[in-house]
């Protein structure tokens, strides 16, 4: 029986890229979502005072 | 503070209760996101390296880590879901869509990090086991919600179904958990408990992978929700203060 340790470091590098993708797309949508919603606030704001 | 009442501008009284709460949510994310990597550094040099597995092993404190996470934010939307029920109050429906949203994010880290996990321990990216089809009707189920309730015109209408719709979405959470007591032919480990006979990919739990678990599972289920919701709540709040100013503004052209 083969006792020795399997190099699966390269899944684990893997399954963290994974996770920062997840979580950085999500949080970037809602800056982005948060950020589109200012530019339409200020533009609304702009037509009010014209 | 909602955007709707950023517009027309407000008196100055009601910003610094708005600053402080913005300074606290702040302080909260930093705390979070270093919280999160003292978890991973945990996970990458404190805990053992599992014998039989290899490193990839350790991707399994943010795999379960991540569905407390996941299990704590879709309670949060039946809380609220039976909360905008009881009272009406829309701030319930955006807690429930906040919860659902975070929900879901955790539930994908959960899913994707098993999926690796899975392929040099099972030998496979995805096979049709009880658990693993569980939890992908869980994500479809929340996926459904996001989809289904953008379908529907009226605010009250839209709510009120969210609401229902959240709450029943939670049986397939619970699913998920208890899948591996009732379906005993399921290959995936169980942490806490008996595994069942089949499992394939079960680890010795040593105090180290335990306080690793303990301390990881903690910080995905309070803090990363907790940071998650509220950010997504402002979010919630300015799209419907926005919403709301467009409507005046239009409104205020017709006269």
């Amino acid at each position: 029986m083969d006792n020795t340790t399997p190099d699966t470091v390269a899944y684990l590098y893997l399954g963290l890229a994974a996770v920062a993708l997840i979580a950085i797309g999500y949080i970037g949508s809602i800056i982005a979502r948060y950020r589109s919603l200012q530019k339409d606030l200020e533009v609304m704001e702009q037509l009010r005072d014209e | 503070m909602s955007a709707v009442q950023n517009f027309p501008l407000q008196p100055a009284e009601i910003v610094p209760a708005n600053v402080t709460r913005t300074r606290i949510l702040i302080g909260i994310t930093i705390l979070t996101v270093i919280l999160v990597a003292l978890g991973l550094l945990m996970a990458l040099t404190y805990a053992p390296t599992e014998a039989a597995q290899g490193d990839v092993q350790r991707i399994f404190y943010i795999h379960l880590s991540a569905f407390a996470g996941a299990f704590i934010a879709f309670s949060v939307t039946v809380v609220g879901g039976i909360a905008y029920l009881r009272t009406r109050k829309a701030k319930w429906d955006t807690l429930a869509l906040a919860g659902v949203e975070v929900g879901m994010a955790l539930a994908l880290i959960n899913l994707v990090t098993g999926m690796i996990w899975a392929r040099p321990i099972w030998n496979t990216w995805w096979t049709w086991d009880p658990r693993l089809t569980a939890d992908a009707i869980m994500i479809l189920t929340y996926a459904a919600y996001l989809m289904l309730r953008n379908g529907v015109e009226n605010p009250e209408q839209r709510r009120r179904f969210a609401s229902v719709y959240g709450i029943l979405a939670m049986t397939t959470v619970i699913a998920v958990l208890v899948i591996t007591r009732i379906r005993p032919d399921t290959i995936h480990p169980v942490v806490i408990g008996p595994s069942p006979q089949n499992t394939q990919g079960g680890f010795e739990m040593t105090q180290r992978i335990g306080s690793t678990i303990g301390i990881n599972s903690t910080i995905w289920s309070i803090f990363v929700p907790l940071t998650l919701i509220w950010w997504r709540i402002r979010l919630e709040n300015l799209t419907e203060g926005v919403r709301a100013a467009k409507m005046r503004l239009l409104a205020g052209q017709e006269h």
